[in-house]
């Protein structure tokens, strides 16, 4: 492969840049288009009812009413819903039952808000009013009020084994048991799900602010029944999605029947506080753990247990990653999974999945057990760590049947310890501190697939010499649409200013599920070095004839011109040779390269140093070191935006987004930002975060890349938690630190004095 | 009016600003750009036909409007809706994320809740206004930069504070920058790009 | 939101001529921040008429009175916190108005808006039943509490959500309010009523009444003051506690001292017992931690709220020694 040739890195003329992103104009004039701004003659406005109750039955619901009135086009209720499930998804586009409160139950499209807005209020509905559950524990109890006629568990335990964790108990020298607690947080995006859908006959476009127009599409052909042919879904501009837009949703559905009822196109965008209610959101843990070690400083046995709440609805993902099995070398290694639906909002795969809610539970238990046994924590952790060579599990099962490849977790943790000056950490937590403030540092280790997958792109040269690359994933914030292109005027010769990305159009682009789970680098990412391989060879076979008839091997493009290898003068430009040859078009389709026992995981650690205010219970971080292994960065600024942004989100949950429900009525009483505190400019200065790229190279990606979309959120919480106990010896395994519970601790604290760290 | 006249005029509407003749068109009857010297500090009048209406002459980037509104519009859905300037985004229509920033009469604002009757007859910016032509204002060049953003819904108001900034204090320190741009959320966080951003922005435009 | 009717009266007397008997039903409109973008957008108020005071001249500015600044309810607060007069004869409130939001937020509210607008209660917000609603009960009682009050709590246990007020009690401050039939003045401590004065509402204006205008004595000569304000997010945010602090010393000892508390209490809190620990003594560690226990003294901590009571104690402390 050629690939081989650059992994030297000397010779890469664009990977590795700082550049701008190439729609960064678009972006800064309020000329790019996002699904909102979007305007068709003739559009309606939808919107949906949402009901008051947590949990219900319609008896009846009667729309004559609100039909009547002029201006209103189409109402549908669940009698209009196709029955088929969402992806994964266990309700409809719109269900005879309400799950939980601010579930949809009718849409409505009219010409104008008003209009839709009255309308909403005329539709009659008679429920019978069902008990409902919010905690996962009281509804996985029999006698719960059940959402689903099979119960409220999704499916069966899920249990990864390996080895015995209860002989691996009696055989520790020391066992400690926990419990780690994330509730259901918000994760959504600033711009609030919207989708437009027209109908000319039986076909249908969508535009969608989703990362997965590939899933929607499929979502929307199995809806109506129709061919894949007959439905495109568009996702230019995404204002981000963090995982909650890459599942299918109830929405784009909504909109499709609106449209296809009242025969016009409908838009249908969310308010804030319906994204915050309905879109995937992140999902609550309760995190059990037990953990043994042997003296000789050794992870022995792990055993958890964890319940997943669900809330109503959920999609295909959702759980625990692998944290507990491939971030240590442990012998014996258990993990149980419940999935429970209870009456809270719909959850779903959010930046790292269950990562985050596993990686706080797994990185304080580690520090907890270090701390039991006086072991100093990152010398415990590097002990510890999988590193390159060590035995890993292939698949989803607990059987270590692979090989780790290219894992640099080691040189995570020592490149940031360096950074944090490591050794500055209190030796005893709590300890010798005088006066209110009290400093201390902390670490947490995360891992996650590198992302990947199948991935398709077209790629057009215009007689011109220009190109256009289209691609059905999206660009979320992500940068894609800069990388990818990247990536083709480095594999074809040609400077990237010539390069531009049509993404997220399914009917332009080869199929692909979308963007998320770090995929699109590396899984788009070598379908546009093939197809720009092979825009490449035919470039050089059309330019031979008009070199004196020189062989395509001895050919080389550079900067959008061909020449004779070693004779420079020798050369024909690209524009010349297209004129001649015309469009030249090139389409591949990769699947994961097959690597036999080789496993590549991508990882990362994060270091905090934290202020805790005994008086006040406010915590301040004030150095924060994120370092990551993401193969080769094709983008550095890309790459920093990304490793900081992500960050930022992850220490956002140890201050607030937080989504609390009243447990008398069971609806949500914080659904608007200053309620759920999102971070602003000045809750985590961005000076104090430092992103470290650790070097490393892939050998799946295109020119070494991993995917690093997910894994800067894991370690936040956890490395907050274990500095805030450094400071001040108080262990926290609630998220978010609250001012309560961190003066509560701290006063407990005192009352028990004698208690050594 | 009946609902379905309305809703033909504005597909009328629609259609006729699809042209492009927003600046210029006399055509429609709600919207009526009017000379320089109209439009300022004029108070909004009650519709004839509903008092739950008013008229409403504005400015916006320079050039005059007369809109013809119903009263809980808020000033984004006038740019957005009425003038198609989509630049304005609303990411909570609640003061809570300040992606709908905009100046009116040069103070930075949350158009989304802005009543539409309260500007009327004030001079508005929006990010639309800021580039001359093809040539990007010195902030968009910085942000173009050093890529201070991700996924860009952020960005319109970001810009517009860091000029609300700029304007008053040209050569902030980077706290001062950080306040000033605290009334602004990035979910994605972008947060240490739109500082450098801001620094970068500072210079340019004194240059 | 429910359309309504729009009036932008050119004077004051035409503004109060508009007003109606009842709360609601007509209602006046400041920068609207409040009313306009929470009240009427979530749904918890549909009042058939907006009658907008903003734009009145006559409620607008900062004038110097006599040992006084008197400032229009309709004057824009980060006008306010920019003024310089303000800076130098109030600065309290200049440094209180100033933790009000976000810049953008004081580029379009008023002080008379900031002063007058409703609880923050998520039950309140959320249109619960409550007692703010015309119901009886207040569900933060048995339910999210964190936020509520620790002081004067009862039947209602919202908190004051306005910053400039503490401020402006701690700087005796009055009101000047007028109607169609006249005028009265009320000092400020006297214009905030508690739940148990009056449950619905959290002033004393009566529904054909405009806020006109604040007459601020001058800081008296020789006082320092601060105003602390403890948020979850360092912005954007209301206040957990805050603390506006003013002490007059005469070498090193506490001649006179103000303390009014926020986000503690349904009203601004004078904390007199704290002030009175204060008099006489020099200002040190051991006093300012006195009138820090003294601030909280008869606090009754709801369910979640307790951690207000430690929190209280530090952020008054810290308030005064900072000006020691
Ligand atoms: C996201 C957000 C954050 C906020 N953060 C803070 C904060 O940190 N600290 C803080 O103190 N406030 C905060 N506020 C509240 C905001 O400061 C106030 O809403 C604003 O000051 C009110 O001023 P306004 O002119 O917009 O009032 P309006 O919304 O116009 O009016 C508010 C209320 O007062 C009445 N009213 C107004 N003026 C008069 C008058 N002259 N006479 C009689 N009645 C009158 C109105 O009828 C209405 O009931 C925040 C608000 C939001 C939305
Ligand atoms: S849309 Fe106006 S502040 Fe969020
Ligand atoms: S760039 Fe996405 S919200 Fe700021």
């Amino acid at each position: 492969m050629g690939q081989q040739a650059n992994r030297s890195g000397g010779s890469l003329k664009v990977l590795g840049k700082r550049l701008p992103n190439l729609d960064a104009v678009e972006r800064v004039t309020g000329r790019a288009k996002y699904v909102g701004d979007i305007d068709i003659p003739g559009m309606l406005v939808g919107r949906a009812l949402r009901s008051a109750q947590t949990h219900a039955r319609i008896v009846s619901i009667d729309t004559s009413k609100a039909e009547a009135l002029p201006g209103v086009k189409a109402v549908v209720t669940y009698k209009d819903a196709p029955k088929v499930a969402l992806w994964g998804h266990r309700g409809y586009v719109l269900n005879d039952r309400v799950r939980f409160r601010g579930e949809a139950v009718a849409g409505v499209a009219a010409v104008d808000a008003e209009t839709a807005e009255k309308a909403l209020k005329l539709i009659a509905i008679q429920y019978e009013v069902l008990p409902f559950v919010i905690d996962p524990e009281e509804a996985m109890k029999a006698t719960a009020s059940k959402l689903f006629e099979d119960g409220n568990q999704e499916g069966q335990a899920r249990i990864l084994t390996r080895g015995d964790v209860a002989k691996g108990f009696t055989e520790s020298d020391k066992v400690i048991e926990r419990m780690y607690h994330c509730p259901t947080m918000w994760s959504g995006s600033l711009e609030p799900r919207c989708a437009i859908a027209q109908w000319d006959g039986d076909r249908l476009t969508l535009w969608a602010s989703t990362q997965a127009p590939g899933r929607n599409q499929d979502n929307l052909c199995a809806l109506f029944n129709l061919p894949d042919a007959n439905v495109r879904v568009i996702a230019s501009y995404v204002g981000s999605g963090f995982g909650t837009k890459s599942a299918n949703h109830m929405d784009e559905g909504l909109t499709a029947l609106l449209a296809r009822k009242a025969r016009r196109p409908v838009k249908l965008q969310y308010s804030r506080e319906e994204e915050i209610l309905d879109s995937n959101t992140r999902f609550e843990t309760k995190f059990y753990a037990k953990v043994g070690v042997k003296k000789d400083m050794s992870l022995h046995s792990l055993d958890v247990r964890c319940i997943t709440n669900l809330g109503a609805y959920h999609t295909r993902l959702g759980g625990l990653g692998n944290h507990c099995t491939h971030v240590y070398r442990i012998p014996n290694v258990r993990t149980e999974q419940y999935r429970v639906h209870t009456n809270i909002p719909n959850t779903g795969p959010t930046r790292g999945v269950g990562d985050p809610q596993e990686c706080f539970g797994l990185e304080s238990l580690i520090d907890e057990i270090a701390t039991e046994m006086g072991w100093e924590p990152l010398e415990f952790r590097l002990k510890n760590i999988k590193r390159t060579g060590d035995p890993i599990a292939r698949g989803g099962a607990g059987t270590e049947d692979g090989r780790l490849v290219t894992q640099v977790l080691d040189k995570c943790l020592e490149e940031g310890a360096a950074r944090i000056q490591w050794s500055r950490r209190n030796a005893t937590p709590g300890a010798g501190q005088t006066g209110p403030k009290m400093r201390g540092i902390g670490v947490a280790a995360t891992e996650r697939g590198g992302g990947g997958g199948q991935g398709g792109t077209t790629i057009k040269v215009f007689k011109d010499g220009s190109v256009v690359l289209f691609f059905a994933s999206t660009d979320i914030g992500t940068g894609t649409r800069t990388t990818l292109p990247m990536i083709a005027a480095e594999t074809m010769g040609v400077p990237v200013s010539s390069v531009r990305a049509v993404s997220g159009d399914t009917e332009l682009a080869p199929y692909e599920g979308g963007s998320f789970g770090n995929r699109t680098l590396q899984g788009t990412g070598r379908a546009v070095e093939a197809a720009s391989r092979e825009c490449l060879r035919q470039i050089l076979a059309a330019a031979g004839p008009m070199l004196n008839n020189a062989a395509p091997a001895d050919l080389e493009m550079q900067d959008g011109v061909i020449r004779v290898k070693g004779q420079p003068d020798r050369n024909v430009a690209l524009s010349a040779v297209m004129v001649r040859r015309g469009n030249i078009v090139a389409t591949s389709i990769t699947n994961q390269p097959q690597t036999g026992m080789d496993v590549e995981r991508t990882s990362g650690a994060h270091f905090a140093e934290v202020e805790v205010d005994r008086e006040t219970g406010k915590v301040q971080v004030l150095k924060y070191i994120a370092a990551h292994d993401l193969g080769r960065p094709m983008n550095l600024t890309i790459v920093e935006n990304q490793l900081e942004g992500g960050t930022i989100q992850g220490l956002a949950l140890t201050q607030g987004e937080e989504m609390r429900f009243d447990p008398r009525t069971g609806a949500c009483l914080n659904a608007n930002f200053l309620d759920l505190k999102p971070p602003t400019a000045l809750d985590f200065d961005p000076r104090m975060l430092e992103a470290i790229v650790v070097e490393n190279e892939s050998i799946l990606g295109p020119y070494g890349a991993k995917g690093l979309g997910e894994n800067p959120t894991h370690p936040g919480m956890a490395a907050i938690a274990n500095a805030i106990f450094n400071a001040a010896g108080i262990r926290l395994r609630e998220v978010p630190f609250t001012r309560a519970d961190i003066l509560k601790a701290l006063s407990e604290q005192q009352t028990t004095p004698g208690r050594t760290a | 009016m009946a609902n379905d006249d309305r809703e033909k005029l504005s597909v009328s509407r629609r259609a006729f600003l699809k042209g492009g003749a927003l600046a210029t068109g006399a055509l429609s009857s709600t919207l009526i750009p009017l000379g320089p010297a109209e439009g300022a500090d004029r108070a909004p009048e009650a519709t004839d036909l509903d008092p739950r209406r008013s008229k409403i002459e504005l400015k916006v980037n320079g050039v005059a409007y007369r809109v013809d509104v119903p009263n809980t519009t808020t000033l984004a859905t006038l740019l957005r809706e009425e003038l198609h300037l989509t630049g304005t985004k609303v990411g909570c229509d609640r003061m809570q994320c300040g992606a709908c920033t905009v100046h009116v009469n040069g103070r930075s604002v949350y158009s989304c809740t802005v009543p539409a009757v309260d500007a009327a007859g004030t001079e508005v910016l929006t990010i639309e206004g800021l580039a001359k032509g093809d040539t990007l204002h010195p902030i968009q060049q910085a942000f173009v930069e050093h890529s201070g953003f991700q996924c860009g819904f952020c960005t319109s108001g970001q810009i517009m504070s860091t000029k609300a900034l700029l304007d008053r204090n040209p050569q902030p320190t980077e706290d001062e920058a950080r306040q000033a741009l605290s009334g602004n959320l990035c979910r994605c966080s972008a947060y240490k790009k739109i500082l450098e951003s801001v620094m970068t922005a500072s210079r340019l435009s004194r240059a | 939101m429910e359309n309504f009717s729009y009036s932008r009266p050119a004077t004051l007397k035409e503004a109060t001529a508009q007003l109606g008997k009842e709360h609601g039903k007509i209602a006046i409109m400041a920068g609207g921040t409040d009313i306009y973008g929470g009240e009427m957008k979530d749904n918890l108020l549909a009042p058939e008429r907006l009658v907008h005071i903003k734009h009145l001249k006559e409620l607008q500015g900062i004038r110097q009175g006599t040992g006084s600044l008197r400032i229009g309810a309709s004057t824009l607060l980060s006008d306010i916190v920019e003024s310089p007069v303000v800076q130098k004869q109030a600065p309290l409130l200049a440094m209180a108005a100033g933790k009000i939001g976000t810049l953008q937020i004081r580029n379009m509210g008023t002080l008379g808006g900031n002063l007058c607008q409703r609880p923050r209660c998520w039950y309140y917000r959320n249109n619960y039943p409550c007692y703010k609603h015309g119901g009886n009960a207040c569900f933060s009682a048995i339910g999210e509490n964190d936020q509520h009050a620790i002081l004067l709590g009862g039947p209602s246990f919202i908190v004051h959500p306005s910053d400039s007020a503490p401020a402006l009690v701690a700087l005796g401050a009055s009101a000047r309010i007028v109607s169609g039939t006249g005028e009265r003045t009320v000092p400020l401590d006297k214009f905030f009523v508690t739940p148990r004065e009056n449950v619905r509402r959290e002033n004393v204006l009566l529904p054909n009444e405009i806020l006109a205008e604040i007459d601020v004595p001058n800081a008296p000569a020789g006082s320092k003051a601060i105003y602390v304000k403890e948020m979850v997010r360092e912005v954007w945010d209301f206040a957990l506690c805050s603390v506006a602090a003013m002490v007059t010393l005469k070498d090193g000892v506490v001649q006179d001292a103000r303390i009014v508390l926020g986000g503690v209490a349904p009203v601004p809190y004078r904390a007199v017992k704290a002030e009175a620990a204060l008099k006489g003594k020099t200002l040190d560690e051991a006093s300012a931690t006195a009138a820090g226990l003294a601030a909280v003294d008869g606090a009754r901590p709801l369910s979640k709220n307790a951690y207000k009571i430690p929190l209280t104690q530090a952020v008054v402390k810290r308030a005064l020694l900072s000006l020691a």
